[in-house]
């Protein structure tokens, strides 16, 4: 137990000194997707799935802003530079725009 | 009657017991068939699997009655059943009802319908009202051959986990996925799924490796065109390597004569195989 | 003219060779999408512009119904003149992204005022999305291994027959689009594989989407892509990149492939789509491993890595083989199913294994659909073994999988056909480009021999030389001699050019028949058309009822529908089988039985396909075993197979055969009349020319039913159903004895009634008429 702990505090004091400041923004927004969707699971498991395509695309689309998150974070990362060379930080952010606009039309057509 | 056995063996005397004696209270089933190895019928082993693959399904099931017995006859133990009955083939399948005599369709037609135990149970069903849900015997050879299979493997990776450098081995990896296409590309999923005569005697005794149309394949004309295949690609290989490689002239001169033979001829061949099965295909290369 | 080209990009500086190179790229695409065009017209100039087949009929219906009534109407259609009396939604069954394409492109062009016809746009919309294929397959095979194998592959999917197949001018149908849908989403799967750019797979999804929505075969790409990103991570090609590009295409596929009415739910739900979450659940597992891996830097994570992708997949296997004990998630369905265990269709749906398209592949027809590239893909895909990377898996993987799809279904050929024709271009550019490379003593002989070919082939030998500029530069000495160079690279491109003569052969011969007007050659060599089927559709849509039923065999649905426009019982959407089934057990029951399940369905019409006058071999009677079976599959009891085959299990029409045959409704409504008619002088009277037979019920009278019209070579045959009273009065009786019997009893009971009540006679027969129907 305690070595867990310590693997985890370690983790911890690493992280907080390695990760830029960017990538810590970004990492508090994918941590409140990640609370968002636990909550929607959770109250489909207490509530029900009634309206399935609402439920459906109310949580597509929370896995969904979740993946754009995550793929914008591993390519706005300077230590991934070298595997998206062809992509600055400038267009990772207008692709993660770009899908977010496509994404949320479709929820929006599917939430009925 | 024999309560225990599913399917009860008759000779000559018993045959006429309890088969030719009517009325009786209940339907009989015979087969009457030829498995002594000697008599070479590969496809009364089969038929008689199937057969007690049936009887004991209705052996065990909910509506076992005494209304009908299954029984079988063996050419070696009752020739004179076959004398009486006037057969001359095996196996055949006689379904004898309580009143009167077999008509003609209490002979099952194993020419059309096979001899599947479904089969045998439908007909069954058919002439005696009495439904049998045929319970096969799992099958688990299948799943055991791929249970060992599958360990094997794993315990090759294991033995040899400190050098796994076979794995990246691309020629093997080519070879095979070479060999699959050439499978699939020479039909070998049509004889599969629709079982073929290896080649075709005529009446005369000339035999035909090659089916005349081009609905229909023999298994040895599948063989035949995966070399041909084969051999073009090997061919193209050849070509492509003379001309990359940097080697010394000669070599890579009989390697690019080799593989324009190869091209050319077996694909000319394989045209005119194509061009015997196709009627008015105009077109040709170096053989007719 | 490509000469002077060519002499002058060797002299010219860098970024003009580029330029010419493009611009010759682009001719080339150019010719390509012209041959391949116009190779598929052989249909319009012999015929005219005319839907082909059977399902092509179904799809213009429904545009014709779209543009004419609004996307929205369409969307929302019941029609209710088929599956009389079922009736079926349409807006639900149906992929639309034909309707849809078609219908945008007809809007378009009426925008710009150029007003033409739904019904030519439909006809020519496969040969132009063909050249949209073999432009997306050029783009593909460049992203695979270069520029030069793009354009082979593009000129080879242009005019090869397994395409073909399915793309002629006329064949109005999903696969015509899918395909380049297809090619599409894969070239730009490719591209954000290796890009690692969310914008290509935001595209490749969107491209996904339109597949979805034209095509069944989706099912295919989302197999695929999960299959090829889990064996990269098998092989230790995990990489950021393949983790944006597949997340990203996942989650946005799978929330707009559910937006299809006929997808709907489909997508989590059942097994065939379960692979792909499977392995989204395990990019994230490997994608968080690598994480802590690179920021806890431990070595023991390396084994941590394969343990935990194991056990994840393994907890996902888990899961998704639990759900669908437990219901959630429905098992494959039976047509997927029966890709897998080979037997699987035959014995439990005879409505599949009927259709010759599902039919196992011989060798014979792979090299009549792909001629050379059937012997020389293999060469490719060594090539792309040999030298693999991240995107040459997947051509490897698209290859295996799609050639044993082939070889379990012909229909599945279509899929095959891209991918040979990429992997032969790669084989076949890869020979060129080494053999045309430099010798200046080939070149000549080369250019004359362009000089007199067909301008199809003309495009090979250009093909030929973009690489060859390519490596204009580096040039060496080698081993070969000159001569034997020039040698193969001519028997090379005469290869090529058998291919171009095969390909025309084989679409002029095989492919570009409508099938509704039918062509028959004399001894002569004069051409005679027989438009048989569109006399009666039209006979129907003249003569009969707008509200009448016409009950046929289901093959003929669509087109009863779309072109007589009257209401059908079944047709080529064999979503009911049952029904099917009964309609199968009228044709096979003797006529008076036949006669109590038509009041029962209220048929009006029964129309019968009959080829024995002129030698036509699709016809009903050819087709009534499957008829039998699909009955005997719903109604054991009163079909059986055996009965329609004589002792020897033979089919047969002649005095031979089983009495049960010669007296069921289909072989009456066949050969009505058909005992007196003598062909020429050489046959006796009633001679059957499909089957070589004289038949064996020669004189028989019709109580039921009476011919109502027959076309100019009998091929398709009118009957009109009686109604109750119009039977001649003394059959009635006989009628009665022999069928309803159980009704008998009722009609006396009427008799006695009308002893009584003195009603008139007609009402109490409808009266019996309805208490039967009860």
């Amino acid at each position: 137990m305690a070595n867990i702990g310590s693997v985890v505090s370690k983790f911890y004091s690493e992280y907080s000194i390695k990760t830029p400041k960017k990538m810590k923004i970004i990492d508090a927004y994918l941590l409140y997707i990640l609370l968002t969707g636990i909550v929607q699971f959770v109250y489909c498991l207490l509530v029900g799935t009634f309206p399935f395509n609402s439920f459906l695309s109310g949580f597509i689309s929370t896995v969904g802003s979740f993946v754009l998150a995550v793929c914008l974070r591993l390519q706005v990362n300077p230590e991934n530079k070298n595997q998206f060379q062809d992509i600055s930080p400038e267009r990772g952010y207008a692709d993660f725009i770009f899908a977010h606009v496509v994404l949320h039309l479709v929820v929006m057509n599917f939430i009925g | 009657m024999y309560r225990h056995k599913a399917v009860l063996r008759f000779n000559g005397n018993k045959f006429r017991d309890y088969v030719k004696g009517t009325p009786r209270n209940y339907s009989m089933i015979v087969m009457f068939t030829a498995l002594a190895p000697q008599r070479q019928c590969m496809i009364c082993r089969h038929a008689s699997d199937e057969y007690h693959i049936v009887s004991s399904s209705f052996r065990h099931s909910q509506g076992y009655s005494k209304k009908l017995y299954f029984a079988m006859v063996d050419f070696d133990e009752g020739s004179d059943v076959f004398q009486m009955m006037k057969l001359s083939t095996a196996p055949i399948f006689m379904h004898f009802p309580p009143k009167g005599k077999p008509q003609r369709a209490d002979t099952m037609d194993i020419s059309r319908v096979g001899v599947a135990a479904e089969e045998i149970a439908k007909w069954i069903a058919d002439r005696t009202d009495i439904q049998i849900h045929v319970i096969r015997p799992p099958n688990y050879l299948g799943t055991v051959a791929a249970i060992i299979l599958f360990g094997l493997v794993a315990g090759f990776l294991y033995l040899r986990r400190n050098n796994l450098d076979f794995l990246y081995n691309k020629t093997m990896w080519g070879m095979t996925s070479l060999f699959f296409c050439f499978t699939m590309i020479s039909g070998q999923m049509w004889n599969h799924i629709r079982g073929p005569p290896f080649l075709h005697q005529g009446p005369n005794g000339q035999i035909a490796y090659i089916h005349g149309s081009s609905q229909g394949q023999f298994v040895v004309e599948t063989y035949i065109i995966m070399i041909l295949n084969a051999a073009v690609v090997i061919g193209m290989i050849l070509l492509t390597e003379a001309a990359r490689g940097k080697r010394d002239p000669n070599k890579t001169k009989i390697m690019a004569v080799t593989g324009l033979i190869l091209v050319s001829v077996f694909f000319s061949l394989l045209l005119s195989i194509f061009r015997t099965k196709t009627q008015g295909y105009p077109y040709r290369l170096l053989f007719n | 003219m490509s000469q002077t080209y060519t002499k002058k990009s060797s002299i010219s500086k860098l970024n003009s060779k580029a330029g010419i190179s493009s611009l010759l790229i682009f001719v080339i695409l150019l010719l390509a999408w012209i041959a391949g065009f116009s190779s598929r017209l052989f249909a319009v100039i012999r015929f005219e512009s005319i839907i082909h087949e059977f399902d092509p009929w179904f799809n213009y219906r429904a545009t014709a119904y779209m543009v004419k009534h609004g996307f929205y109407n369409f969307l929302n259609w019941f029609d209710e003149r088929a599956w009389y009396p079922l009736g079926r939604i349409v807006g639900g069954t149906v992929y639309p992204g034909l309707m849809i394409t078609s219908g945008s492109i007809h809007y378009l062009l009426h925008l710009l005022h150029i007003n033409v016809h739904i019904r030519d746009i439909c006809v020519f919309l496969a040969p132009v999305f063909s050249g949209l294929t073999s432009i997306s397959t050029y783009y593909l095979t460049k992203e695979l291994w270069s520029k030069g194998a793009g354009l082979f592959a593009a000129c080879f999917i242009a005019i090869v027959p397994g395409y073909i197949s399915r793309s002629v001018a006329g064949s109005y149908d999903n696969e015509g689009i899918a395909i380049f849908a297809l090619q599409f989403t894969y070239f730009l799967w490719i591209k954000s594989v290796k890009t690692g750019s969310v914008f290509w797979a935001v595209a490749s999804a969107l491209s996904y989407f339109y597949m979805v929505s034209a095509w069944g075969g989706y099912v295919f790409i989302i197999n695929l892509i999960p299959l090829h990103v889990f064996v990269l991570l098998l092989m230790g090609r995990f990489s950021n990149r393949l983790f944006t590009s597949y997340t990203t295409f996942y989650i946005l596929g799978l929330i707009m492939s559910m937006q299809i009415p006929f997808v709907g739910f489909q997508p989590i739900r059942t097994s065939e789509h379960m692979a792909a979450s499977g392995v989204f659940a395990l990019m994230f597992a490997v994608a968080t491993l690598k994480y802590l891996q690179s920021m806890m830097s431990k070595s023991e994570f390396k084994s941590l890595v394969i343990y935990g992708g194991l056990i994840a997949a393994g907890i996902v296997f888990g899961t998704v083989v639990l759900l669908t004990y437990a219901g959630f998630i429905a098992p494959w369905s039976g047509r997927f199913y029966s890709l897998w265990d080979t037997g699987y269709a035959k014995i439990h749906i005879p409505i599949i294994a009927s259709v010759s398209e599902h039919q196992p592949t011989t060798w014979f027809a792979f090299f009549f659909d792909l001629h050379v590239l059937v012997a020389t893909f293999p060469a490719g895909l060594w090539y792309c073994i040999k030298n693999i990377n991240d995107e040459r898996v997947f051509v490897v993987l698209y290859a295996l999988s799609a050639v044993y799809f082939a070889g379990v279904m012909v229909r599945l050929m279509l899929t095959l056909t891209p991918v040979v024709c990429i992997l032969s271009g790669i084989a076949f550019s890869g020979l060129l480009e080494l053999f045309l490379r430099d010798d200046e003593i080939a070149k000549p002989e080369e250019s004359g021999d362009e000089e007199h070919t067909t301008p199809k082939n003309r495009k090979y030998d250009k093909v030929g030389r973009v690489p060859k500029m390519k490596h204009e530069l580096n040039k060496e000495p080698d081993g070969i001699g000159p001569n034997i160079r020039t040698i193969i690279s001519v028997v090379i491109l005469l290869l090529l050019m058998l291919f171009a003569v095969h390909c025309t052969w084989v679409t002029s011969n095989a492919y570009s028949s409508p099938s509704i007007v039918l062509a028959s050659y004399s001894g002569d060599g004069t051409r005679q058309i027989l438009d048989d089927f569109r006399e009666a559709y039209f006979w129907l849509s003249q003569n009969t009822a707008d509200e009448a039923r016409v009950m046929s065999w289901w093959d003929y649905g669509y087109q009863i529908a779309g072109m007589a426009n009257r209401t059908t019982l079944v047709d080529n959407n064999t979503w009911n089988n049952s029904h099917i089934a009964l309609v199968g057990k009228a044709m096979s029951s003797n006529e008076s039985a036949a006669y109590t399940i038509m009041t029962a369905l209220d048929v009006d019409y029964v129309l019968v396909i009959f080829g024995g006058v002129i030698g036509y071999s699709g016809d009903d009677i050819n087709k009534f075993l499957w008829m039998v079976r699909i009955a005997e599959g719903e109604h054991p009891k009163d079909i059986k197979e055996s009965n329609y085959f004589t002792e020897q299990g033979e089919f047969r029409i002649d005095g031979e055969g089983s009495p049960t045959l010669l007296n069921c409704l289909m072989y009456k409504l066949s050969y009505y009349r058909f005992g007196e008619l003598k062909l020429d002088y050489r046959t006796p009277a009633g001679y059957d020319r499909t089957r070589n037979a004289v038949i064996g019920n020669k004189d028989f009278q019709l109580t039921y039913l009476e011919e109502a019209y027959t076309t100019e070579h009998w091929l398709v045959r009118i009957y009109r159903v009686k109604k109750p009273d119009e039977f001649n009065r003394p059959r009635i009786p006989v009628a009665n004895r022999l069928v309803k019997s159980p009704n008998f009893v009722s009609k006396k009971s009427t008799k006695r009634k009308r002893g009584t009540l003195k009603n008139k006679p007609v009402i109490v027969k409808g009266k019996r008429l309805s208490s039967k129907q009860s």
